[in-house]
Order: structure tokens, then sequence, then C-alpha cells
């Protein structure tokens, strides 16, 4: 048969294109040792995302952090936004069927202005959560899902940072006076403005979550974003340099006026997050975390 | 720079000339096109939820150009969002051509570098394709080649990036599909066999980096189909059954189950009565060339639903996409011509179908023990989960004099709010939906056409009614008035009427359209994923030409 | 990619436009399930009507049947055929053999399920019907569906079809 050449060309093309097939077996999860230490002269990786508490892709994601902080440890930072339609206290908000019932199911309400502020920046944010920022490195106001933040976070870290950072902050229980100072030194040369946003997140919080099938009444929600300390209720920040950086020479930024801690914050689960970012393309250069 | 900038179309054009002059069979290209330019002026209104726009108003368009000569065609595709208009992907930022190819089919050797549009059988592993007016493409940037030298084999081929916007997707995606029908194959030795029969089959392969740390990715995801079609001149069978291995991702919360696709369809047609059966099964089944993309980008397949697409708009308030996850659904339509001069077909014969789907999740079991987790969960072959979906409605279309005719359509429909729209803390909906469609011709030159509509729906808005009134004068001219209306809203101060008004003017392939008024918020689906498009208040204007 | 534009653009003018567009050669389905190249589409030198609707459009359907009723006088005073293209893709492309059946077309009907004939015939929306000669080329077009006499003003183009090509 004459055709029998065509076929059997479609054949041999098709055993090789079924050789394009990567069979993952058990363990499909990679062991990566936990915790180490902070390398100084490495960049640090810091999530910005959007959650709610009737989010249903949301606890996997919480869980995705989690994991991450485990492994990157003090190379990683987390800020959960709770902002717009998922984050909504219920009611309005439609109660979950899972809850159905349940009087103060879901009452609990984490938005704050700083997240709106957020929102506004990057309007498709809050849209369909878990999605979020791997500092910012992503074109102009768009964001990544779950799935695309680990690879992104093990590259960040593995960069050489262009500047150390340092956050110092003073915080007196008694009068709930919070200040700070947060400072670097320059490692590499560097073009641009930049201000830093420091942010303010609280751990511990107990509430209700739902995946979807089940609600969770114990849920723990983390790092929550609060304010932003040095310009509330917007995520700007403030100036701190501008130009083009000289090796080894240092900036600094110190609040000149204290924060004060709302009583509704318990200080021993709060952190501050510095964020150096780029005014222009936003790319976050640097951060840190310190507990109060 | 300039200068040569300026040289280069100066320098094609005289290629192009001369290759028109000296070479045979390039001598009588044409270009053709189409246009169309979108824009809306956006008021604010916060009763219906209508956002406010900072730029006022906001324009979509788009203007293809096709080059033909002979076997050789070449195309570009100029796109402008400036801004987006609302309800578009956001992403859709600034004008560009992000279309652009060039086809040379050579003795039944046809290969195409630059964007394509393609599918292979039913879609279900492979098809990239365009909606313009809901802004999906996923057209494929690379080569394609299609074989069709042997009469009865056609095999296709293709390499490329899915376009995503202004950019491309991370994946690369090759596949190859070949589709045989053995009775051109074989000739003279099928010629009396009133049976065809059509085989066919393809793979496509994706290979996506893989950068993540936590979980081992596969970077090749094999897909594969098969598919038979027998036709008889009344009967036509069809079958495609596809598999996927492991493929952790966003969609299906990054487990490494495999995932396969069973779709039937079986049509019965003969003068005056069709009837058409089809049911799927989809488990595991969503493929994108982006492992972590959501929303409608980076889709490799298309997983069809089996729903009445409705056009009357109350109809079609509750719109149902395929679930890529997991679904078993199943549609039966029956159509039947009363003829004339009968009882029920009267002096012009009357249509009559009846239409029934309907669609479940599956019946799994989640699986949470170290081995299998990764997995997921288990399906039970033949059980059923949840109902996602159900129509069943009735359509006549009757004419009752030259100068009246009539569509009437009823139905009943269920939907699950909280899998299809991914919200949460609905019950199902069910609606009850009811549409006359009734045309007057009122003399040569006018012709008036009434829509009433009414859908009933509890569990969610209450009721709503429409009226449109719409009037065509002439051969180039339209008026038309509408308003829907949510008269049984729970919340009376969202009792709104949505009124508007639209105006068109067309004459060659030219039209014109301009209207002002209110729109609800709706949900528009395409592919697997559905679309909130949220409610506006303004004016609208919409140009389309073609040439 | 402004290449490409700059190419096409230019070609334009080079190209003489009085000369009438040629029917598209695309790979298109038949209801046999045989693939079938427009650029065969053949009417032995009569006209030829070629209408792209869609299971869901009922403007198309309208127009389409409102045709169905006077084809075959058409038929029979100008040899005429009528090619309806379904765009319908494989959500309703197995509707569309039952309802050309249920309403009795006579018509030869193909599928165009990936749209390539579509685009390549520049088609915005369906309903959009063209008129070709007996040299399958493109005399006139309509994007919309007239309720005022539209079928009646494709038929007029139909006649003037067939009578450029008695008069070869």
């Amino acid at each position: 048969m004459k055709n029998a050449k065509y076929i059997s060309v479609a054949a041999v093309a098709a055993v090789f294109l079924f050789s394009m097939c990567d069979y993952v077996t058990a363990p499909r999860d990679v062991v990566i040792g936990g915790g180490g230490n902070f390398d100084t002269t490495k960049r640090v990786a810091l999530i910005e995302e959007w959650t709610g508490h009737t989010c249903i892709a949301c606890p996997a994601a919480a869980r995705d952090i989690h994991t991450l902080d485990s492994i990157y440890g003090e190379s990683f930072i987390a800020i959960s936004i709770h902002d717009d339609y998922f984050a909504e206290p219920c009611p309005p908000h439609p109660l979950p069927n899972c809850a159905t019932g349940v009087p103060g199911a879901f009452a609990e309400d984490f938005r704050c202005p700083t997240g709106a502020s957020y929102s506004a920046t990057w309007p498709s944010g809050p849209s369909s959560p878990p999605q979020g920022l791997v500092n910012r490195l992503h074109p102009s106001d768009q964001v990544i899902t779950r799935g695309a933040w680990p690879g992104l976070v093990d590259s960040v870290v593995n960069e050489l940072a262009a500047t150390s950072i340092h956050l110092e902050p003073t915080y007196n229980s008694a009068t709930r006076a919070l200040t700070f100072n947060v400072w670097g030194v320059w490692m590499q040369a560097y073009t641009g403005d930049l201000n830093v946003a420091v942010m303010l997140t609280e751990s511990g919080m107990v509430g209700w979550q739902t995946d979807g099938t089940s609600c969770d009444s114990q849920f723990v929600f983390e790092h929550v974003l609060r304010e932003c300390v040095n310009t509330p209720g917007s995520i700007t920040g403030s100036p701190v340099f501008s130009g083009t950086s000289t090796i080894g020479t240092r900036w600094s930024y110190t609040l000149p006026t204290a924060y004060t801690l709302p009583v509704a914050f318990d200080a021993s689960h709060c952190h501050l997050v510095a964020i150096l970012y780029n005014t222009t393309t936003q790319e976050v250069i640097q951060a840190w975390e310190e507990d109060l | 720079m300039k200068k040569i900038l300026i040289l280069i179309p100066v320098a094609l054009t005289g290629i192009v000339g001369a290759l028109q002059a000296q070479i045979p069979g390039l001598g009588n290209g044409q270009i053709h096109g189409n246009f169309q330019i979108d824009a809306q002026y956006y008021n604010p209104d916060s009763a219906i939820g209508a956002p406010a726009v900072p730029e006022k108003a906001l324009s979509n368009g788009f203007g293809n150009l096709i080059y033909t000569n002979g076997k050789f065609m070449a195309g570009i595709r100029y796109e402008h969002y400036l801004n987006v208009m609302q309800g578009f992907p956001v992403e859709y930022k600034g004008t560009g051509i992000p279309y652009r190819f060039a086809t040379y089919n050579n003795d039944g050797l046809e290969i195409t570098v630059g964007s394509s549009y393609d599918q292979f059988g039913s879609g279900i592993v492979y098809r990239a394709f365009e909606d313009r007016g809901l802004g999906y493409d996923n057209a494929l940037d690379g080569a394609r080649v299609r074989f069709t030298k042997v009469k009865g084999l056609a095999i296709k081929g293709v390499w490329g990036k899915q376009r995503t916007f202004f950019t491309s997707s991370p994946g690369i995606v090759r596949g190859i599909d070949g589709e045989i029908n053995l009775n051109e194959l074989l000739g003279h030795k099928m010629d009396s066999c009133k049976t065809t029969f059509i085989l066919g089959g393809n793979f496509v392969s994706r290979y996506q980096i893989d950068q993540n740390p936590l979980l081992d990715m596969p970077q090749n995801v094999g897909a594969w189909s098969a598919r038979m079609n027998i036709i008889r001149p009344k009967l036509n069978l069809f079958g495609e059954w596809g598999y996927k291995i492991n493929d952790p991702t966003l969609g299906n919360n990054y487990i490494y189950k495999p995932g396969t696709a069973l779709f039937v369809s079986a049509t019965y047609a003969t003068k005056g009565l069709g009837i058409m059966v089809a049911a799927k099964q989809i488990d595991n089944f969503g493929f994108r060339s982006d492992r972590d993309a959501a929303g409608n980008t980076a889709i490799i397949n298309y997983l069809p639903a089996l729903t009445k697409q409705h056009t009357y708009q109350l109809a079609a308030y509750y719109p149902y996409a395929t679930q890529p996850n997991g679904e078993i659904s199943w549609q039966a339509e029956i159509g039947y011509k009363f003829k004339k001069g009968t009882a029920l077909g009267g002096k012009y014969g009357t249509s009559l179908t009846l239409n029934y789907s309907q669609a479940h999740g599956l019946d799994s079991t989640e699986l949470h023990d170290e081995a299998t987790t990764a997995l997921g969960y288990e399906t039970n072959l033949f059980g059923l989960g949840a109902l996602y979906f159900q129509d069943v409605n009735i359509e006549v279309f009757k004419k009752f004099s030259p100068n009246f005719k009539g569509t009437f359509l009823t139905g009943v429909l269920q939907y699950n709010k909280n899998v299809i729209e991914g919200k949460i803390g609905y019950p199902i909906i069910m609606t009850h939906y009811i549409v006359f469609d009734l045309i007057f011709k009122l003399n040569d030159k006018m012709t008036l056409r009434t829509d009433l509509e009414h859908m009933y729906a509890k569990e969610d808005f209450g009721s709503w009614g429409m009226g449109l009134a719409e009037l065509t004068i002439g051969e180039h001219f339209f008026v038309a008035a509408m308003d829907q209306y949510n008269y049984g809203n729970k919340h009376e101060d969202l009792r709104i009427h949505y009124m508007n008004a639209q105006a068109g003017y067309y004459w060659g392939t030219n039209r014109i359209v301009v209207g002002y008024g209110k729109q609800r918020a709706g949900i528009f689906c395409v592919g697997g994923v559905c679309r909130f498009v949220p409610a506006s208040n303004g004016f609208t204007l919409s140009i389309t030409s073609s040439f | 990619m402004k290449l490409a534009a700059a190419f096409l653009l230019f070609t334009a003018f080079t190209l003489k436009q009085d000369n009438l567009q040629k029917l598209a050669a695309v790979d298109v389905k038949g209801l046999d399930g045989k693939i079938v190249n427009t650029g065969t589409f053949s009417n032995n030198g009569k006209p030829i009507v070629v209408s792209f609707w869609a299971t869901w459009c009922a403007p198309c359907k309208k127009e389409l049947n409102e045709i169905a009723e006077v084809y075959e006088e058409w038929q029979k005073e100008t040899g005429v055929k009528v090619i309806a293209v379904s765009i319908d893709d494989a959500r309703n492309s197995p509707k569309v053999k039952p309802y050309v059946e249920q309403q009795e077309w006579t018509y030869e009907v193909y599928l165009d399920e990936n749209q390539d004939f579509k685009r390549a015939m520049n088609v915005n929306n369906v309903p959009h019907t063209f008129v070709l000669n007996g040299n399958n080329e493109v005399t006139w077009q309509t994007n919309v569906y007239n309720p005022n006499g539209g079928v009646e003003d494709i038929y007029k183009h139909v006649k003037e079809a067939a009578a450029a090509a008695e008069k070869k």
C-alpha cells in the first residue's frame, strides 16, 4: 500500500512525542533542609498575598506559606492582606453552607485601609484570591497565583542583595508607643527612587475559615496586615533614597512621631515588616521582619 | 535609522511589485480585512454597582488584514485596548499586533508560520481559538504543518507558545493529530458501503520548566485522545476518549492524579425530525500551558458545555461552563417540524424543539493517607456527585401569517452557583423562564420585533421582567428600546429598571450602532471558564466593517 | 511585527483593487464527515450564496428559513446554490445536522468548527452572506439580516450574478 510510508512516518513521530511525558512518582514533594542561617549578602523574599475567610483555596495557600517559612526561615516574609469580597464578614456576605445556623460564624473582619490601598494599586489582587506578589516582581499591576510563588521565592533568596537591611523597633508596652529605625548599607551600585514602607502585621488570631467543603472555627490567621506604620492607610511609605548609590554608604529612616498601637492588637503577636521598594517599578529591593 | 525605516517598506513594495510582475502565479494578490471598534462612556452608578471609571470612556478595537495570492496567504491583526473596556481581562493593555501569520499550501503540504488557530478532533486535548467578543484568544505562535496529499488521510502538527494577552505563556506546546477517513482512503473498495468510518488520534505535550522548590513538577506533560466517527445517511455516532498524565496545576490544587475525558454523541436526522443525545465525563482534564495560570489564560484544550446555548437574555442569565476538575453531564434534544396543513402545523408548519441537559460533579472520595494524598481523590466511575446544572425547555417556532411569526420558549433551570461561580453560601438556584419573541411585518418598509421575557429565581434575585421592541425601518436602519426590571428583588432598593436604547445604521458591510442606558451585571462563558462583566451605565458605540 | 504591517500595507498599494474578492480556500467539514476545501466549491458556472450561520444565532436561522421557502423557485430561475456554513464549535456542531433536517433545508451544509473559513473571509459576526458569481468571486455581501426584504435583496444580487454569467 503506497500510503504505508506516510502512516509509518506518522507512527515514528508519535513514538517520539509519546516520550515527551514526565511521570512523577512518590515522593512528589522535594525535601529541603529547613531553617538555615540567613546570608546577609542575599535578598529576602516577600510574599504579599490577598486572602479571605470565605476564599476556599486560601487555606492551601496558607499551608504553602507555612512550608516556605520553614524552608527559608529569616529569608522569607509573608503579609496576608484581607480585603474585599472574600474577607467581608458574614453578614452581609453570604454565610457558607457549612456554618448555617451558627451564630457569630465568619463575623471576624480583618480588613483595613492599608489593605484597600494594596487593592487599589493591584486591582486584580482581591478578585480571585489566593494570589499575590513576590517582591512585586511582576509586570505592572499583575499578581501571580500561589503555585508560582515557591519558584520565585527560591530564585529571589539566591540573588545578591543591593543593600543590607536592619530594622530596630522600640515599643513601650505602658504607653503602647511604637517607633522604629530602619537602615542599610549599599553592597551594590543601585539607581532609582526608593521608599520604605513599614507594615504592622499580627499573627495568632483564631477565627472561621472555609475550604469549600468544610468550615474550621479554630483556624489560626497568621501575619495579617494591620497598618502601614509610617503612612497609615496607604502603602506608599516614606522616601529614603534617590539617585545612584555608592557602595559602602548608608541609607536610613526613623519614624518621626511614635505610632500608638491600637489596644485591639496583641503586641506579643505583632511584627513589623520593612519594605524597601522602587517607586517606579514597585519592585521590592530588600525587606526585613522583626517582632515587636 | 529613520531613513532605513522609510526605506524598508519602499524596498518591500518594490520586491512585491517585482514578484507580481515576474513570477507566474503571484500576479493576483488581494487584500481583504475587517474592523471592529467598540467604545463606551461610563457613568458611575452605585445603585446598580457600576464602578467609577477614571478614564470616563474606554475603547477596544481590532482590524484584520489578510493578503491572499494563490496558494499564499498572510495576515495580521492590530488590536487596541485604550484602556480595556469593563468586563474584559485587564491584562489587555495598550496596542499591538499580536497576530500575524504566513501560509503556503504546496501540493498537499500546508505550512504556516506565526500565529495559528486549530483544533484536534472535538478539541478536548487541543484547540487554539478566538472569541473577540469575550476577549478570549489562545492562538499558538509558532509553526503549523498540515499534510493532506493522500485522500482520506489528514495529518496536522503544531509547535509553539500560546498567546496570553500581549505576551505568551511560559510553556511550549507540541502536538500531532491524524485522521483517517477509511472510505476515502480505501477508495473504490468502499464505494458500496453506505457507512463512513473516520478514525482519529492525537498527542499533545507541554513543556514548562520546574522551578518549584516544594514539589517535583513534571516538566513534560502529555495528553492524548482517540476518536471514532461512524456516519450513515441518517445516523451519526461520535466518540472521543482522552487521557492526560500527572499534571499538578493551580486548577486541580496541585494533585498528581492522571486525567480522563470521554465525550460521546449520537444523532439521528431525517426530513422534519432531528434527534441528538450526547454525554460526557470529565475527570481532572484541565490542560494549560502554564500550570500556575488562573482564569481564561493559557488553556490548551476545549471542554464544551453540553447545554443549550440560549440566545434570549433572561434564559441565558445563568449560563453553564464545563467544570474541568470533574463533571458528568448529558444532553438530549429532539426537533420536529409539524408539516404544513396538519392540525399542529397550520398553514405554514410549526417547529418544536425539546431540550434537556443535566450536569453533576463526580462521585469522589478524597485521599488523605501519606502514600496517596498527592493523587487528591478517587473517582467512583458510575456515581453521580452534586447537581451542578439542569435545564429542561421547550421551544416552538410558528409562522401565523406572512406578516406575523413568533418563537415561544419556556423552561426550568437549576444552577449551582457555588460551584459554577466559585461562590459560597448559596442554595441551588431554580429558575423558571418564559420568552415570547414576536415579529410583525408592518408594511414593506417596517418590521417590528418584540421580545417579552420573564424569569423567576427565588433563591437569587427574585423575579425579572423584560421587554424589548425593535423596529427595523427600510433597509438600513433600526431602533430598539429595552427594559429589564428586577421587580421581585427581596431588597426594595434593588428593584431596578435596566433601561437602554439602541439605534443602528448599516449599509453594505458597514454597521454603526449607538446605545445609551444601563446594563446589568452578567456572566459570560467561554470554554471551561466564565467571566463576570460588571454593570454599566452610559453611552456605547460599536462600528464594524469588512471589505 | 511592524515589518509585517508595513509589508501588508504597502503591498496593498501595489495591488489592483478593482478585481473581485476570490472565495478563500480553506478546509471545512461536510455533514458526511469529509474534509472539503472551500476552493473546490462549484456550481458549474452558476451563482452561489455562501451564508455563515450558527445554531445559536436567531437572525441567521430566520434568514436561512426564509430562503428555504423560496429556494426551489430561486434554483429554477437562476440555478443558484446555497451553501450554509455553520460556525458552531464542538458544543453545538452535533446539533447542526438534526436542525438542518428538522427544517428540511436542502442546502449544502458545512461545519467550520474552528472558524478558519470565517476568518479567511473576514467575517466579524454571523449572519454574514456572500453572493458569488460563477467564478467563485464575491459580487456582493451583507453582514446583517434585514427583515424588510433582506432575502429579496440577496436574490436581486443572485440574479445579477446569474445574468452576468449568461452574457459570458
